[in-house]
């Protein structure tokens, strides 16, 4: 027997929390469970609300009687036809734009010489941070046929009668998401095109092809399953945009999906929750047919967002004419997505009439009137609040279905993976309806209609599938052993959590954060369905200042707004550079 | 009384049986080595002593203190095991310094700062790694990184050291080096460790007792000696070591006081008699099976001419045919064929010098032959 004390030297623990720690350890499956249940509350539980709800007569908190009416527009095929038509032409021409967009910059970037390329790397997914709705008022702002900038300049300077540019109906409505959705595009496939093995492109150079047969034999090719998943999940999240359609939709007379919904429910007296339940119903069941059929046909992929990790591929030295067209694209995508409606946003912030920017008439007073406005205060509070809560919130579930997918055998790691990609395939407005739908149906205590809890659980189901994708893939990157490590040496699970894993994770962490953040940051369908006077998000409050013309305070609320997100994208960006140095 | 007991464990991966039922006992202070080729459970029964992987089935005991019992329903927790690792990949935390990693299991025991400084500054003397207690984990050689795996595994005292691999991560020269140094540092620290590799030659060198594996099972169980002059079965014989088998002619005749052997050779049969302790059937032996004669290279001289049968002194000689010659540097390797198809290989001096095609005499002690079935 050896020498050193048997029971002095173990790590102490005392008897009770022994006991019950020895009970739940023996049975740990109790964590995965009650974690599932969560999942499953927050996920599962509004969409079969939804789909109850969509056969029944009543509105959120009265259920009323069972009946098929809602389905009967949609099923007569005489309204659905057009807008699924509309659907279809939408996403398929943003997703042929961005794509091809996001493609050119991704492999630009990850494997040749282009200029610029860190800078490239850094700002070409901006435009995912910005939201939608902000950046889509401001180009409004400067193409709306009557009094958009453009066209009074082109009026008062050239005389020009007509607009010269009309962004109303499906120029601008392709034209704006295009350019969002190519920074999500990009943050999708850049990883890929980093982490492909470069010697495959070397041997068919070396076989004596050139470098672009190389591209269209050898990269695309090899690009394809990935290429094509994330084009599936593109074009499911096409069904899903919201603000495009309302802003350049409606007054064009283009309805899709998204904004029809809305349009039952807002513009039509008395709402027709009825329909509008139903057409989501249908809705889900189109993108989830989608997905589940890439599924089948090419086993699911997970993508991961770049982590910033050092790849060394050897680079396509690429003639001087090229790099630099590449560059020029990079440079004309980033002035649409970004620095132009940055800046008329920015300028229109500092004048009291919008469209009359005269040197004379340069004031502050936008500016203070906001700060004493409730609407925008109140807007700005909810919105930071509501996004940290749920950000953080969908960082600890997500990190616990990545640990429970990456680390353990247990059956239930697969499940609650595919529950957390599922609210992809829910559009906002859907999502937002069936919320409301669930959380107005329960009894007192349960019953969230209107708070900001049930803001807070929309922002964190929207967010869960980037998040815990996100959480999952840095876990995946840190070994085991540094954990069981740990363990064996005398450290709890909870312990080995806080000293070893999290450290490591901390990366991982931050960009799930900032993801979420963003996410949640940029959305108004979510709260613009479910808030009740006090819970209001700035992105409703930006809505009703757009609906109402209140264009300088908007543009005032705008530009706080988009500092308060490059803010923390470059919170996230320096201590992600801080690292990396090390 | 032994420091770690094994009984009955069993450990499967879905269809896979990692360990298919294992008996071990492990005495106070010895080092064992768990040997055997890749994919045979090692890793999974050090994990499992270590409780970072669940049995199926068995009891596994560290001292008196049973760790897991299906049974009567035991498991304690990894953290409570009070054991030191040194994981395949060193496992050494990029986040911490080097001497935060080494006090890391201090720390998880609430041992005071004076005390743990003290003890973290001595493992590291003992490691040979003075001095660097302020470097980042990160910034070490290979080498190094596996003395701060170690000196983690024993800076708390543990009652039993466990080590995975340790050096397969080196290269050759630093893997010898150290070798010495972890089985000196073992026997001044008198703990018990248990080693995981699948390096013969590792196993010989280190071990006071080996545990041959081999799919999921144990073979054998013994000292490096032993296990290299009295394999147990055949997996074992051809397993360490170099080994000539020969198949023999069938035939053999086995009691209980040994086996007649007939040996068919260029020039006739040799029969070959065996003691009972050299002959040995297989778990998986069927009687059908053809049997072989092992010996060890080494064991075997070649002599002139085409003699044949037991000398007085009992060595065997049997009579072979020259077929080539490999020049190795400190020694020359022959190839002698016994009959059509059945060849021995023969290591020799540098000086003895045998003509392709030449009739020779191979001498083989008694002693040295084995029988497996
Ligand atoms: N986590 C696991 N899941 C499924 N199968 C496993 C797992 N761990 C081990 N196995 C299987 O169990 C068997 C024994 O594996 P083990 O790692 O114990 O072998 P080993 O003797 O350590 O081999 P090596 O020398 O290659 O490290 C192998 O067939 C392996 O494939
Ligand atoms: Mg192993």
């Amino acid at each position: 027997m050896s020498e050193v004390g048997a029971t002095a030297a173990e790590p102490p623990v005392d008897r009770a929390s022994r006991r019950l720690g020895d009970y739940l350890r023996a049975h740990r499956s109790i964590y995965y469970y009650a974690l599932a249940a969560v999942v499953v509350v927050l996920v599962l539980y509004p969409v079969g609300v939804l789909f109850t709800a969509s056969v029944f007569s009543g509105q959120p908190g009265r259920l009323g009687h069972f009946t098929l009416e809602g389905y009967r527009p949609w099923l007569a095929a005489y309204d659905l036809v057009p807008i699924f038509i509309n659907s279809v032409i939408y996403a398929s021409a943003r997703l042929a734009l961005s794509l091809t967009l996001a493609l050119l910059f991704a492999w630009a970037v990850a494997r040749t010489n282009v200029p610029f390329r860190r800078t490239m790397m850094l700002l070409i997914p901006v435009p995912f941070f910005t939201p939608d709705l902000l950046t889509g008022i401001s180009w409004l702002m400067l193409g709306n046929p009557q009094n958009g900038l453009i066209n009074q300049f082109a009026r008062d300077w050239f005389g020009i009668q007509g607009p010269v540019i009309d962004l109303y109906g499906w120029t601008g409505l392709i034209f704006h998401s295009t350019l969002s959705t190519t920074a999500l595009m990009f943050l999708m496939l850049a990883e890929f095109f980093y982490s492909m093995d470069s010697s495959f492109e070397e041997a068919s150079v070396t076989l004596g092809a050139s470098k672009y047969r190389t591209i269209f034999t050898i990269t695309l090719p090899m690009m394809s399953p990935a290429i094509l998943a994330t084009s599936v999940l593109i074009f499911a999240s096409g069904l899903d945009s919201f603000e495009n359609p309302l802003l350049f939709g409606n007054p064009g007379g283009v309805y899709v999906f998204a904004n029809e919904i809305y349009r039952m429910l807002h513009y039509r007296h008395p709402p027709q929750y009825n329909g509008a339940t139903a057409l989501s119903v249908i809705l889900i069941l189109i993108m989830f047919s989608l997905v589940w059929l890439q599924w089948k046909k090419l086993g699911e992929r997970r993508f991961t967002v770049i982590s910033g990790k050092g790849y060394r591929p050897t680079r396509i030295a690429l003639p001087g004419w090229v790099r630099w067209s590449i560059f020029g694209v990079f440079v004309v995508y980033f002035m649409l997505a970004i620095v132009i409606p940055l800046v008329q946003i920015l300028a229109s912030s500092f004048f009291p009439i919008f469209g009359i920017y005269n040197l004379e008439h340069l004031t502050l007073d936008n500016w203070r009137n906001v700060f004493k406005d409730q609407r925008a205060m109140n807007g700005l509070k909810n919105t930071v609040l509501f996004s940290t809560a749920a950000a953080a919130a969908t960082v600890v579930i997500g990190g616990l279905i990545g640990y429970i997918r990456v680390r353990t055998r247990h059956w239930l790691g697969r499940q609650l993976e595919l529950l957390a990609w599922l609210p992809w395939t829910l559009p906002g407005i859907v999502l937002g309806l069936a919320l409301l739908w669930a959380w107005a149906l329960p009894p007192a205590p349960f019953n969230l209609y209107g708070t900001a809890t049930v803001i807070i659980i929309g922002f964190i189901v929207k967010g869960l599938p980037l998040g815990t994708a996100t959480m999952q893939a840095a876990v995946h990157q840190v070994s085991g052993e540094l954990e069981e490590s740990s363990r064996v040496h005398g450290g709890r699970w909870l312990t080995t959590a806080r000293l070893i894993l999290i450290p490591l994770i901390r990366r991982g962490v931050l960009a799930s954060f900032v993801i979420v953040f963003a996410l949640a940051a940029r959305d108004l369908t979510i709260p613009l369905l479910l808030y009740r006077g006090g819970t209001e998000t700035i992105t409703v409050a930006l809505l009703y200042y757009f609906e109402e013309g209140m264009m300088s305070t908007l543009s005032v609320v705008a530009v706080i707004q988009l500092a308060l997100v490059f803010a923390l994208l470059a919170i996230e960006r320096l201590t992600r550079g801080k690292e990396e140095e090390d | 009384m032994p420091d770690v007991g094994i009984s009955g464990v069993v450990k499967r991966f879905g269809s896979v049986t990692a360990v298919a039922g294992i008996d071990l006992a492990v005495r106070d202070g010895e080092m064992v080595t768990l040997l055997g080729p890749s994919g045979c459970g090692k890793t999974t029964t050090l994990r499992m002593i270590a409780g970072l992987e669940e049995p199926d089935a068995g009891a596994i005991r560290i001292g008196d203190m049973p760790v897991y019992d299906t049974a009567r329903r035991i498991d304690v927790p990894s953290e409570r095991r009070n054991l030191g690792m040194v994981f395949q990949s060193y496992a050494i935390w990029p986040h911490m310094t080097v001497y935060e990693n080494v006090a890391y299991p201090l720390r998880m025991r609430r041992v005071g700062r004076a005390e743990s400084e003290r003890r973290v500054t001595t493992v590291l003397q003992q490691v040979d790694l003075d001095g660097l207690g302020g470097s980042p984990a990160t910034n070490l050689s290979g080498g190094q990184q596996q003395r701060v795996a170690l000196a983690r595994a024993l800076v708390f005292e543990p009652r039993v050291l466990l080590l995975d691999e340790p050096l397969s991560n080196l290269d050759a020269k630093l893997r010898e080096h150290m070798r010495f140094e972890l089985r000196i540092m073992q026997q001044r620290l008198g703990v018990t460790a248990l080693y995981v590799t699948h390096d013969q030659e590792e196993a010989l060198t280190l071990s006071d007792h080996i545990v041959v594996m081999n799919q999921g099972r144990i073979e054998q169980i013994g000292t490096p000696d032993e296990i290299y002059e009295q394999p147990a079965t055949r997996f074992v014989a051809e397993f360490i070591g170099k080994a000539n088998f020969i198949e023999t002619a069938g035939g053999a005749q086995v009691d209980g006081t040994g086996a007649t052997v007939p040996l068919a050779t260029y020039d006739g049969t040799v029969t070959v008699t065996l003691d009972a302790g050299a002959v040995h059937t297989g778990r998986e032996s069927d009687p059908g099976a053809a049997a072989h004669l092992f010996i060890r290279p080494e064991k075997i001289r070649i002599g002139p001419g085409a003699a044949s049968g037991l000398r007085d002194d009992g060595v065997e000689i049997i009579p072979g045919r020259v077929i080539g010659r490999a020049y190795l540097g400190d020694h020359n390797e022959y190839l002698v064929g016994i009959r059509d198809g059945v060849d021995v290989r023969v290591p020799t001096a540098v000086e003895e010098n045998w003509q392709p095609s030449a009739e020779v005499a191979l001498h083989v002690a008694r002693k040295d032959i084995a029988l497996y079935q």
